[in-house]
């Protein structure tokens, strides 16, 4: 129980960085607090944050976000907290918690909005960036990141069709507290975007993520295997990532193809998906690093 | 010397906790992640109660949310700590919490149950929901524990029997609710996770209620059973021979420990160390008369929850810690001194 | 008086006390001694209402024992047990406050508080009363608890005895104290309305103080009466299986020799 609370205390100090106490800039008319990362990449890639004044602690891309103060993790959240940055609307996108909170600040009166569109694949997500654009006036920014994402997405269905191997890649991201390792499977947005990038997740699954064991990783024998950013540094270096259990022995280890990729850049569909499976099929289908 | 009664090397310090738990309730309802001033609350109360359409965002907050959460901190803090002197008392052993039988695993069990299969069950009470399932969840682990201790063949010291069986019931529920964190989706996860760390921001003034009445009517019947508390101190024989129904005792103590911490705990979540650290502080400071005990551990468990509580949403504001690890911190270090006091056997 | 007759009681297939029939009168000292596994405790339990015999009756002054509620019970019946842990702090006297228990409900009354005062002074642990109970040597302690036991049947009820179980009291006494507590269960019995019945292993204690004498031996009575009638060669030697030389005084006491 001890060990519980402070691992995952340290887990929120180590997210937080020192997000806490920031301090507002500037002067604003509406002040908008998005509670979704997913549409907090989308503002800012849509040039419309200036009315943005606090978002939720796992908003964490582009890192201009960081400046702004945080009204904690987005299922963790206190009305108060929210009531306290006084704003204008509250964007998000019903995975907020604990579910009080929604209702006390309905109550409050305080004008709640989610966007009609889901953004859970491509077509879907360049239809929330048409419907975010209107609602923001943005509308020949949305257009222009539509249009990217597209070509993105062609360039690497073309260069997907040139590969002549299927590399199996496994992507491990550090969990909840307590050395829980979890790994994205294929059902999972990162397991869509390596299909995407000519690669397949050997991990089959209805869930997005399950609980590592060596037995999963050696079976898998991967040939690449990527670790989100906060797993990646806390474990320091492709050595000690050797270290977990079930990983020496895999193909990725022997030929040191273990890389560390950005957690944001793979959870959910945004402007820059087109952009980030290039940049997987770069690092799953590169020549063998030596040693 | 024995012309003094029973209460009154206690008394002095009764006052001073009563002092400090209304000076500390208004810092609590005074400090907050929006900045309220006392002519707020003022106008708040004034505004409430004969326009209530004409308050302000301010207002409203005050009364919707402030008050209700620093009335709802008193009550499940005084609620943790009784059911805390009152299992102590029971098991004769300083130690010991009230989850000890069962009651927060129960709880933790029902909270989870609803988080992941809430939506299949098809059982809708509103908002009212996931206390109703903590609870039951809380009365059933506690239930189990009772009856599967009753047909032990334990002769005497048959306490013996019902720890042992709730451990036992607590590792049960317990891995019912591991399994449910682990066939949980994502945010259901994090939901149980965070729900095993507590909250109070969910307190509204229905739960504030419930809680009072709660609260009260757990001190004035614990108050009632102090004196047979206090006989169990030497054993249940001697207990007994002075005229104390024993079994009855056990059972009521053990409802009454059920109705405070299930109650609390469903509101909440989990709250660690009030139950366990209370009692030990009002030891050391006074004695273990259960009188005392209990009328100075709702006073001190308000007291320590209201300032957990004020920790917790002042130190990241405007973002909240959960109150579970702020009570955790503290309490963790008070638990390993109170291992290393030799004054106690165990 | 209280009064046994045909008592048994049996835990599965072992029989701990058999068919015991004894009367324990008032204003006497009546001490229960045996070899271990005898049944001695086991009896005071069946006396003292801690535990239901299968068979056979207990009265207390002609009451049965199975139909006087335990709070009444309580008020006129105290029992002092072998091993009591305590594992909070207490002060003494909190400690022997909880012997009236019986008597009050909300606050202790007056005469409480003169019980409590009277009977420490008795037992002379008057001077600790304030002293925090886990602070006290064996001995010590157990003084306290004589005094707590004692307070709850200080004074003495109108036409009915007052009933005291001693369950191996002297065990953590040194010879004065032993002797010195003996001698206060005698000035105790004095008024002639206390009933004590106690268990010693100490057989020569019995031979000096005990009024009455009841010989167990693997559950049965194997003699009672008097000193003379009980402590014979014979006796000892079935129950104990040592043969005692015996020695008389000159004022008619008997001394026990073993080895």
């Amino acid at each position: 129980m001890i060990k519980r609370c402070v691992g995952t205390l340290s887990l929120l100090l180590l997210l937080v960085g020192c997000r806490f106490n920031n301090q507002e800039r500037g002067e604003h008319k509406e002040r908008i607090v998005s509670l979704s990362k997913q549409y907090n990449e989308i503002i800012y890639a849509l040039g419309a944050e200036k009315d943005l004044v606090a978002v939720d602690l796992s908003s964490t891309y582009p890192p201009q976000i960081k400046s702004l103060p945080t009204v904690g993790y987005h299922r963790a959240l206190s009305a108060e907290g929210i009531v306290s940055v006084k704003p204008t609307l509250v964007l998000h996108d019903n995975n907020v918690g604990p579910e009080h909170v929604m209702r006390q600040l309905e109550q409050l009166k305080i004008p709640l909005k989610v966007f009609d569109t889901k953004g859970t694949d491509i077509q879907s997500t360049k239809a929330l960036m048409t419907e975010m654009g209107r609602y923001f006036h943005k509308e020949a920014a949305a257009d222009s990141l539509n249009h990217k994402l597209d070509q993105d997405m062609d360039k690497a269905a073309q260069r997907a069709g040139t590969y002549s191997s299927k590399p199996k890649v496994v992507v491990i991201h550090f969990g909840q507290a307590m050395n829980i390792y979890l790994t994205m499977t294929r059902a999972s947005t990162a397991g869509t975007m390596i299909t995407w990038a000519g690669g397949e997740i050997p991990i089959k699954s209805e869930r997005g993520m399950v609980q590592l064991s060596p037995e999963i990783i050696a079976s898998a024998d991967p040939d690449v295997i990527l670790l989100t950013d906060f797993g990646y540094d806390r474990l320091g270096s492709t050595d000690q990532v050797r270290t977990l259990p079930g990983v020496d022995s895999t193909r990725a280890a022997k030929s040191g193809r273990i890389f560390r990729v950005e957690e944001h850049d793979l959870v959910y569909i945004g402007p820059r998906t087109g952009e980030n499976v290039l940049k997987l099929q770069d690092l799953i289908h590169a020549v063998k690093i030596a040693g | 010397m024995p012309s003094k009664s029973l209460g009154s090397p206690y008394a002095g310090i009764l006052p001073v906790l009563a002092i400090a738990v209304f000076v500390v309730a208004a810092f609590s309802i005074r400090f907050g992640a929006v900045a309220i001033s006392f002519s707020d609350m003022i106008s708040a109360l004034r505004t409430g109660s004969s326009a209530p359409g004409m308050l302000n965002l301010t207002e409203r907050i005050f009364l919707e949310i402030r008050l209700p959460r620093a009335l709802a901190c008193l009550f499940v803090g005084a609620s943790l700590a009784m059911g805390g002197v009152l299992m102590q008392a029971l098991f004769r052993n300083p130690i010991v919490e009230p989850g000890l039988v069962g009651t927060s695993s129960g709880a933790a069990f029902g909270a989870s149950l609803y988080f992941v299969l809430g939506s299949v069950l098809k059982f809708h009470a509103g908002q009212w929901t996931l206390p109703i399932a903590a609870c039951l969840g809380g009365a059933l682990a506690t239930a189990c524990v009772f009856l599967v201790s009753e047909t032990t063949q334990a002769n005497r010291e048959s306490t013996t029997a019902l720890l042992l069986t709730g451990i036992a019931v607590n590792a049960l529920f317990l891995s019912g609710v591991g399994f449910f964190s682990y066939i949980a989706r994502d945010p259901q996860a994090r939901s149980i996770t965070f729900w095993n760390l507590g909250t109070l921001s969910g307190a509204n003034w229905r739960a504030v209620i419930i809680l009072g009445i709660v609260t009260v009517l757990g001190l004035g019947i614990g108050l009632r059973y102090a004196r047979h508390l206090n006989s169990l101190m030497m054993g249940e024989e001697e207990a007994l021979y002075l005229g104390v129904d024993v079994k009855r005792l056990k059972l009521t103590i053990t409802a009454l420990n059920v109705m405070l911490v299930a109650v609390a705990t469903s509101f909440t979540g989990i709250i660690a160390f009030v139950g366990l650290i209370v009692p030990h502080l009002l030891r050391l400071m006074r004695g273990s008369d259960n009188r005392f005990l209990l009328i100075g551990g709702a006073l001190m468990g308000a007291l320590l929850l209201t300032l957990s509580d004020l920790a917790a949403r002042l130190l990241l504001r405007p973002a909240e810690l959960p109150i579970g690890i702020v009570t955790a911190a503290v309490g963790a270090p008070v638990f390993m001194g109170l291992l290393r006091n030799r004054r106690y056997r165990f | 008086m209280l009064c046994a007759r045909e008592l048994s009681w049996t835990v599965g297939s072992k029989t701990l006390v058999e068919r015991v029939t004894a009367n324990f009168e008032p204003g006497r000292l009546s001490l229960i001694i045996g070899p271990n596994g005898a049944g001695k405790s086991s009896l005071i339990r069946l006396l003292s209402k801690q535990q239901k015999a299968n068979a056979g009756t207990v009265l207390y002054d002609s009451v049965d024992l199975g139909a006087i509620h335990h709070r009444e019970l309580a008020k006129i019946r105290a029992v002092l047990s072998q091993n009591i842990e305590i594992a909070f702090p207490l002060r003494v006297w909190e400690v022997v406050m909880m012997g009236r228990y019986p008597h009050f409900a909300g606050r202790p009354a007056a005469a409480d508080e003169r019980a409590c005062q009277e009977v420490m002074r008795f037992f002379d642990v008057e001077s600790m009363a304030d002293r925090d109970y886990l602070t006290l040597s064996g001995g010590e302690k157990q003084r306290v608890h004589f005094a707590r036991v004692l307070a709850q049947i200080w004074f003495p009820l109108p036409g009915k005895s007052r009933y005291l179980f001693l369950d191996e009291p002297l065990t953590f006494l040194d010879i004065y104290y032993q002797f010195e507590f003996m001698e206060k269960l005698q000035d105790l019995l004095k008024p002639r309305d206390l009933v004590v019945v106690g268990v010693v292993h100490d057989l020569n204690l019995a031979a000096r103080f005990a009024d009455q004498i009841v010989l167990l031996h693997a559950g049965k009575v194997l003699a009672q009466g008097s000193k003379d009638e009980v402590l014979t060669r014979e006796n000892i030697k079935a129950a104990f299986r040592l043969e005692p030389k015996l020695l008389r005084g000159d004022d008619n006491s008997i001394h026990l020799i073993f080895g």
